[in-house]
């Protein structure tokens, strides 16, 4: 997952044709310009190795030093670029995994990953009027989730909503043409991927019962007697009404790889991901029994070493006669041609024993960040949500959400947030101070943890405290009760009583392995917002967490 | 492929200690035919061989890479008998893949 923490870089990124290779050349500030975005996959697996046989062959030429694959300074990289030997099997199954189409494979396994997190908020906060979820926890969606939640937990108005989040990494990767499925971090983007856009979730929330609509001026009275003129009326737009937008930033403690504490930390770590690792190398082993059955990889030792002797002198010829990096390229497609035959690539055992490594590949890489969370400390994520309820003011919400994993034995979550008033009118009798609010929750998978459904329970408990009742803005072209006065426009007042609100919930989520959530909640309250006198209510919602925005657009594996 | 491309070169049978310099071995085992044979002793990041075979031979090591390593580089440890040496300059393993393999020669 990119500081570049790349330390599995499953390469499916670069689309045929959406990069030049000839756009960027070898320079000794940004070695890999050459090969980083070249179309095709094998460039950008090797590029690492590549790169460092054209800094040493540059420097062999600046130094007047032998230019043949006999100079040791050449023999670390061609090690690595030779693909017949063990060291070149990682870079063959990075390469033809995007080739073997593999992106929806990987998207299914991350998927049964995500399906045991119980930290991933995907419903709209507590102020909305349909919502499954009391209290925010700290992650996200990985890429992309749709929900679809009705009932309220602190609102009086019942509602129902739908909500689209998404990873800012991913919508940026979509929309400027970067692999979607890429969410190891790379290289290409650095500081501001890193830092900015892969920490950044975003998501809107549509009531759907809600009516949208626009004030408008009336032309007369067409029918009645009333002497008074009414002048402005409201007129639905549609149907389902923008409530709430929410932007979620999760932050890292902030730590030093290079400190003592870090390292110490990142030990204890280490032996979680052993049995990952050793699954990868299993793979491996698969992936090298299987080439072993075709040729060159089946030749003799003596046949195997003319033809790689021979291309890394080639290699070395192509390096010296062009420092941009370009002939070194051409030179290794020729060699990676002559290996990876088409007779491999149409092996189902070959794609198969890829498309294995792949998806462990994929499932160690959720493990190295976890462990990289439990090692750098506990995450924190800074919400702000905007909302927009119906027929009260517009109210910017700050929220501070704290998780610890306590692994097996659950999850424990803590929110403290505040929420004030978009505008306050001149004459108002209350401040900018909405509510101010604490509230916990603790998550724990019950039930099958190893199976293709699980059952995951929540526990809540919310305080909020208001200064003032709650305001309602009372629309235009409402009249005052039992008359036929129309009340103007923007009057406001106070309902419901200030004072602490206190909801508590109990959830149930079932969650499928195909990323498909079901949460059905009861809670209770001892007032709604609008409303004074205890209210018990339920939730119930669905909700879907797409792994790949890739498949999404193309219909593949979704 | 040989002497030229090996990591380690050594005295036929000798015994001998190597290390890298960056990432946690979790596990170290020798390489035939594409399969890993038993697991080699381990301590820390330095992998023992007792009496290394002639010719070529791979070790494959279990790498957990933590952020900010650099490329590791392959080095010997502890020579207890015969005469071993490392690749000059050094070989390397680049950083955040796994498995690894360091490649031997006896001669």
């Amino acid at each position: 997952m990119k500081k570049c923490v790349a330390i599995i870089c499953i390469a499916l990124s670069a689309t045929p044709g959406s990069a030049s290779s000839t756009a960027s050349v070898w320079t000794e500030k940004d070695p890999e310009a050459f090969c980083r975005h070249d179309p095709r996959q094998e460039i950008v697996a090797y590029c690492d190795d590549l790169a460092q046989l054209q800094t040493a062959v540059n420097a062999a030429k600046a130094a007047s030093e032998n230019l043949t694959s006999a100079n040791s300074n050449f023999a670390d990289a061609l090690n690595k670029l030779d693909i017949t030997s063990p060291r070149g099997v990682d870079g063959i199954i990075t390469a033809t995994a995007a080739t073997l189409a593999l992106k929806s494979v990987i998207a299914s396994v991350l998927k049964d990953v995500g399906q045991s997190r119980p930290d991933q908020q995907l419903s709209p906060g507590a102020t909305a009027s349909g919502t499954t979820s009391l209290v925010s926890t700290a992650g996200s969606a990985e890429l992309l989730s749709l929900a679809l939640d009705t009932g309220a937990v602190t609102q009086s108005v019942n509602g129902t909503t739908a909500t689209l989040s998404t990873n800012a990494d991913q919508l940026f990767r979509l929309v400027t043409g970067s692999d979607p499925d890429c969410t190891v971090t790379c290289n290409s983007l650095g500081w501001f991927e890193n830092r900015v856009l892969n920490p950044l979730n975003i998501s809107a929330s549509l009531d759907l019962s809600q009516q949208g609509s626009t004030t408008t001026a009336t032309s007369g009275q067409a029918s009645g007697t009333s002497p008074t003129q009414v002048t402005q009326a409201a007129i639905p737009t549609g149907a389902g009404k923008l409530s709430g937008i929410t932007a979620r930033y999760e932050a890292l403690n902030r730590f030093d790889p290079r400190s003592d504490k870090f390292k110490s930390a990142w030990a204890q770590q280490v032996t979680s991901l052993k049995k990952p690792v050793a699954a990868i190398t299993a793979d491996t082993d698969a992936v090298m029994a299987v080439l072993s059955s075709h040729v060159p990889f089946s030749d003799s030792d003596a046949d195997k070493t003319a033809l790689v002797r021979a291309a890394q002198s080639k290699l070395v010829r192509a390096a010296a006669s062009d420092g941009t990096g370009k002939n070194l390229v051409a030179s290794f497609e020729s060699f990676w041609q002559e290996v990876i035959t088409s007779d491999i690539m149409s092996d189902p055992k070959f794609a198969s024993a890829v498309s294995k490594t792949a998806q462990d590949k994929a499932i160690y890489r959720q493990a190295w960040f976890n462990a990289l969370d439990q090692a750098v400390g506990n995450l924190f994520t800074f919400e702000y949500d905007y909302n927009h309820p119906l027929n009260q003011p517009e109210t910017h919400d700050l929220k501070l959400i704290f998780g610890h994993n306590f692994q097996t034995m659950g999850m424990l979550t803590f929110n403290g947030a505040v929420s004030i008033y978009g505008s306050v009118p001149a004459e108002a009798k209350y401040g900018s101070l909405h509510y101010g609010q604490i509230s916990s929750e603790y998550d724990r998978t019950i039930t099958g943890k190893d199976k293709s459904v699980q059952t995951q329970l929540s526990l809540a408990g919310y305080w909020q405290y208001q200064p003032n009742p709650s305001v309602l803005n009372i629309p235009a072209g409402t009249v005052a009760p039992g008359t036929s006065i129309p009340l103007p426009n923007g009057t406001q007042e106070f309902v419901g009583t200030a004072g602490s609100l206190w909801v508590t919930q109990a959830k149930l989520t079932i969650k499928g392995s195909g990323g498909i959530n079901i949460p059905i909640g009861v809670s209770w309250s001892n007032k709604t917002d609008l409303l004074q006198g205890n209210k018990v209510g339920a939730q119930v919602g669905i909700s879907y967490n797409f792994s790949s925005l890739g498949g999404l657009f193309t219909g593949g594996g979704q | 492929m040989s002497q030229a491309t090996a990591d380690i070169v050594g005295t036929k049978a000798a015994n001998f200690t190597f290390t890298i310099s960056a990432a946690t071995v979790t596990n170290a085992a020798f390489l035939l035919n594409n399969q890993p044979g038993a697991s080699l002793p381990l301590s820390g990041n330095e992998v023992t061989i007792q009496k290394l075979a002639a010719g070529e031979s791979w070790v494959q090591l279990d790498l957990v890479w933590a952020t900010g390593d650099p490329n590791a580089v392959i080095d010997v440890g502890t020579v207890t008998s015969g005469t071993v040496n490392a690749a000059n300059p050094k070989h390397t393993l680049d950083r955040g893949k796994t498995p690894g393999f360091v490649e031997l020669f006896g001669i």
